[in-house]
């Protein structure tokens, strides 16, 4: 028939078209002059969670900026390439092979959030790359995949903290509040079974569905339950329809927060709702510890202001640990090749639990250049970074101390820590 | 008792910024007969609008009539642009519906490029809290139901009672009969397109106020949730549009109240598929087949 | 040609079935019988969660970290044709609703809320299909294949994919030019005409319905089992009209030209879009990528609204003896 030779040939055609493309070099945003290293932030520019991508490029240009300042790895000067991976897996699989295939100098990934990790971590493994993923997935908790690093507590580990918190704050009255997208149900469960499970009484449990225009009768019945204080975590638009709408209803009570309190979309969005003093007087932030006094932190901070160019507004990322903590991603890669002598990374991965374990004798370092200046001199080295000591485990997981955090005359202070003991409590 | 008081009380609230957006969805539809999805992207810009001059210093209710002024013209705009030019080229309803979803896309996913991520608020204080009852309403929300019945009773009186209202419920009913008594087709439909621009755009920015804050994709499923309410009352009739968002906006909140919060919605969905199963034109609507796209 | 190059060509292969199947699906339903489904993607969705949970085994396994509603661990072709059944069956519940009673614009409203709903419930009711977080790990059937390399069984994947696109093509041909076409077509353009012949408009409908919901479905099956993840940020409403947009540019009741329409569109544009030189920033371009398929659409419908390779009408001539020909008047010959 003739319509089924058309239809052959013109797929035929199409096909070799994309080979062709596929095959040859290509241009799109990949790799920059000949020579120079790359690590990809493989995170959503678009979408819903749009905000995440320039929050990983507020890690990654930082340290980029850093490791070319003092001399680039092995001679070669790194750049960061933003790969949108559209916030979705079944856009992100493509996306993801599209870019292994064209870049010839891809030595690392930074980012991979939860709503595409499980589908393109794989991918990254088996291509031999290393990703630092900030995803909070307890799927990851015990991952098998050698390419896999995380350097933030889980999600699981972070709600049992919240709900340890919320015991030390003295609410024995909580109640609990998480909205229904990937990110709040990481944490949600383990909040709600740690809260009962070390003797406090929750007067109410609420999950939002996000992003709805009116969430007035649940904040009337958290009104009428009369907390001493919500344990919550959201997104911010939701975050702010219904604190604002029970702002009017009620009181704010005390709120328990996450990480995601310090990011500057929720920041913005729930000083608007609530206004900014009564926000900064009730939130309490229950986040990975690292001391603002802490010479890697203020050096992610010196270098993020200073790349203005790359990172518009670059101020409103200086207290995001997950900007913080893709800026420790990229000064380990950096480091591990360095001690590995090679780019490659098939080589170097090893070496990554090399740079940041603790070991007698090691030179512990805060900075790219004092690694790599010890590294020189045959030594052995301990990365401390933005957020902390890094000690991984053998899933490739690293745990964080838990600090209750405080927006004290715009800046964050540490008011207490949460230590161990007091998680396990809570986790069971 | 009190929880079914005040959970009506604030489906009232709902219901009153979907009525208003409700009311000029249906009105346009049932005089041209185009489904236009692209009713989303003219609330949005419309509230963005609002957004640049409040952010400028303009207070909120003023930053509202611009963008009720900027939503009738854009859509006027797409309406001479796109959409007539298609008409007359001979697309059928089906080509123009996905006409007016691929005007959607373009505006906001353009919108979206522009503005970026992030998320914006509008210097809008709630002002006081009235207590009723058993619930409480902020000033501002008591003005959004005020706008949403002034706004509902002039279109019907207008309908009622003016020449052109009543040359819209003629093209309504037949359109070429309508143009033989000497109705002029073209400007008729014009006023249409305006009418419920300018309501989309009141509704956008009602919509934000609401919400408290708001991104480029946040009026995006709200679309549904109108569409949900206009087909309940039947589409064409603007007061079977004001009763769908009633019914709508006191479901959800009464189902947030007694069952589960996060499918309040759903249940205003399912209370829209029961009532079409034992009336399928809708609880107002007289008009049980559909028609030609009106010329 | 490098390990990474493969596995790209082999992911534009697979969507490129994947989406050709679906498309096709919709082509019966909306191309040839004229039925304004505006909630395609669902039954995609419901064809992929099928397979995963036919595939995946129960969830106390691997750690318990996600929730469906029931996993078995069934061989090969089975999590696909259970996918099947679970999309006909699924469009034939929802038909039952919508396309009895309803005029047409109300019936293309009330699927654009039925996809809302079906999203709002597969993330709230975590127990369902894992809430937000969808569910991952999904095994791919090349996998089960021993003592061959990854690369390998990837493109037995692919070979499977070209094989159900194939016999899906056959179906369809089979289909839309026959006899049973024809009603089909009659249903879209006069439906009353139909109806005075004899033949039950509405039964047709449902039964392209259930047949282009079970295509929607086994694309849905290989496009999870491919990926390996599937969760509802991946199936939102919007979704729908990109297979729209590819059954228009293709040509709307023809089946080649909707498979040419299905890999331009759905495959072909996104991935141009990343080759075009307007430096990097991913904002821009995936919004350009949304932009362009409005606009495409948009030119399509104005310039050449019939689609690439508008489907063929058959012209039916009385049979006349040859010698005759030149001084026959011609008859007006009809369509």
């Amino acid at each position: 028939m003739r319509g089924k030779r058309t239809f052959v040939g013109v797929m035929a055609v199409t096909l070799a078209a994309l080979t062709a493309a596929a095959c040859g070099s290509s241009s799109g945003g990949s790799s920059g002059p000949k020579g120079n290293l790359e690590f990809a932030m493989f995170l959503p520019f678009s979408g819903p969670n749009a905000a995440y991508g320039p929050e990983g490029a507020a890690g990654c240009y930082p340290a980029v900026r850093e490791i070319d300042a003092a001399g680039g790895i092995l001679g070669h000067k790194i750049h960061c390439t933003p790969v949108d991976d559209k916030g979705e897996p079944a856009d992100a699989v493509p996306a993801a092979n599209r870019m292994l295939a064209s870049s010839s100098s891809l030595v690392g990934v930074i980012g991979t959030d939860s709503n595409t990790a499980t589908a393109v971590v794989p991918l990254f493994q088996q291509a031999h790359i290393p990703v630092f993923s900030t995803t909070g997935q307890s799927s990851f908790d015990h991952s098998t995949a050698s390419y896999f690093w995380r350097i933030l507590s889980p999600d699981a580990a972070q709600g049992s903290a919240m709900a340890a918190a919320a015991k030390k704050l003295g609410i024995t009255r909580p109640a609990t509040m998480f909205g229904n997208d990937i990110a709040a149900q990481g944490s949600a469960p383990s909040a709600i079974s740690g809260i009962k499970r070390i003797g406090l009484h929750p007067v109410a449990n609420q999950t939002l569905g996000v992003g709805q225009s009116s969430y007035r009768s649940e904040a009337t019945a958290m009104a009428s339950a009369k907390p001493q204080g919500i344990v919550t975590e959201a997104d911010p638009q939701t975050s702010a329809t219904y604190f604002s709408e029970l702002s009017q209803i009620g009181q704010i009570p005390k709120l328990v927060t996450d990480p995601v309190s310090q990011e500057p979309n929720w920041r913005q969005a729930m000083g608007g709702a609530i206004g900014k003093s009564l926000l900064d007087k009730q939130d309490y932030a229950v986040v990975a510890y690292s001391p603002p006094t802490s010479l890697a932190y203020k050096r992610f901070t010196s270098e993020l202001m200073s790349s203005a160019k790359q990172v518009p507004k670059p101020s409103q990322w200086d207290a995001d640990l997950y900007s913080a903590a893709d800026y420790d991603s990229a000064i380990i890669l950096a480091l591990a090749m360095d001690a590995a002598h090679s780019d490659s990374p098939s080589v170097y991965n090893r070496y990554i639990t090399k740079v940041t374990a603790p070991s007698p004798g090691a030179t512990v370092v805060h900075t790219y250049a004092a690694g790599k200046a010890a590294l020189a001199k045959g030594k052995h080295i301990q990365y401390v970074g933005a957020v902390g000591p890094i000690h991984f485990d053998r899933w490739h997981n690293a745990g964080n101390a838990f600090a209750i955090e405080r927006y004290v005359n715009g800046n964050w202070k540490a008011s207490s820590l949460v230590t161990a003991a007091e998680i396990k409590a809570a986790a069971g | 008792m009190a929880v079914f008081v005040s959970a009506v009380g604030f489906g009232v609230v709902t219901a009153a910024i979907l009525a208003i957006s409700a009311v000029g969805f249906t009105l346009q539809f049932s005089v041209t007969n185009v489904f236009n999805l692209a009713f989303g992207s003219v609330m949005t810009l419309s509230g963005f609008v609002a957004y640049w001059l409040n952010a400028a210093g303009l207070n909120v209710w003023v930053a509202m009539a611009a963008a009720a002024l900027s939503g009738g013209l854009i859509s006027l705009a797409i309406n001479e642009v796109i959409y007539t030019p298609f008409i007359r080229h001979g697309l059928n309803l089906f080509g123009m519906v996905i006409v007016t979803i691929s005007v959607a896309v373009i505006f906001d996913h353009g919108l979206q490029a522009a503005v970026g991520p992030t998320f914006f608020s509008y210097v809008a204080p709630a002002g006081r809290a009235f207590h009723f009852a058993d619930f409480v309403l902020t000033r501002q929300e008591l003005i959004i139901i005020g706008i949403a019945l002034v706004l509902t009773i002039l279109v019907q009186v207008g309908l009622q009672y003016t020449r052109v209202g009543k040359a819209m419920r003629g093209l309504a009913v037949n359109a070429s009969l309508a143009r033989a008594c000497g109705i002029p087709t073209r400007q008729v439909i014009a006023l249409a397109w305006f009418v419920s621009g300018v309501l989309a755009g009141i509704g956008g920015v009602a919509l934000f106020l609401d919400t408290s804050t708001f991104t480029a994709t946040t009026g995006s499923e709200f679309l549904i949730v109108i569409i949900a309410a206009a087909v309940l009352g039947g589409i064409g009739s603007p007061r079977g549009a004001v009763l769908g968002a009633l019914v709508v906006g006191i479901v959800t909140e009464v189902g947030a109240a007694y069952w589960n919060p996060e499918l309040k919605d759903v249940l205003a969905f399912g209370v829209l598929i029961a009532v079409l199963l034992v009336r399928p034109q809708g609880l107002f609507s007289r008009l049980a087949t559909e028609r030609a796209i009106t010329r | 040609m490098s390990a990474a190059t493969q596995y790209y060509i082999a992911t534009i292969l697979v969507y490129i079935c994947v989406n050709v199947i679906a498309s096709w699906g919709l082509d019966l339903q909306f191309g040839v019988t004229g039925v304004l489904n505006f909630a395609f993607i669902i039954f995609q969705a419901a064809g992929a969660y099928t397979a995963a949970m036919l595939s995946l085994g129960p969830s106390s396994a691997s750690g318990s970290f996600q929730h469906y509603l029931i996993g078995v661990h069934l061989p090969f072709p089975l999590p696909l044709i259970g996918a099947m059944l679970v999309g006909g069956a699924l469009s034939a519940l929802i038909g039952l609703i919508t396309l009895r009673r309803l005029r047409s614009d109300y019936q293309a409203m009330v699927m654009l809320v039925i996809s809302v709903v079906a999203t709002l419930v597969a993330e709230s009711v975590i127990g369902l299909a894992n809430g937000s977080a969808g569910l991952s790990l999904i095994p791919n059937p090349a996998q089960a294949l021993s003592g061959f390399t990854r690369q390998t069984q990837t493109w037995f994947f692919v070979g499977l994919c070209v094989i159900c696109m194939l016999i899906v093509g056959a179906v369809m041909y089979a289909l839309v030019y026959s006899p049973y076409g024809r009603v089909l077509r009659g249903v879209r353009e006069n439906e009353s005409a139909v109806e005075a012949m004899g033949r039950n408009a509405t039964r047709a409908r449902m039964q392209v319905f259930v047949i282009g919901g079970a295509m929607a479905a086994l694309s849905g099956a290989l496009l999870a089992q491919f990926i390996g993840a599937w969760a509802p940020s991946g199936w939102l409403y919007p979704e729908t009209f990109v297979f729209f947009t590819a059954v228009i540019v293709g040509g709307r009741g023809s089946v080649s030209g909707v498979a040419i329409g299905a890999a331009l569109v759905a495959v072909g544009i996104q991935q141009a879009v990343q080759y075009m030189p307007i430096g990097s920033d991913p904002t821009l371009l995936a919004a350009l990528e949304w932009i362009i398929t409005g606009l495409v659409t948009l030119i399509f419908l104005w310039l050449r609204p019939q689609g690439l390779l508008p489907e063929r009408r058959r012209r039916y001539r009385r049979a006349r003896p040859a010698r005759l020909a030149r001084a026959e008047v011609r008859d007006p010959v009809g369509t």
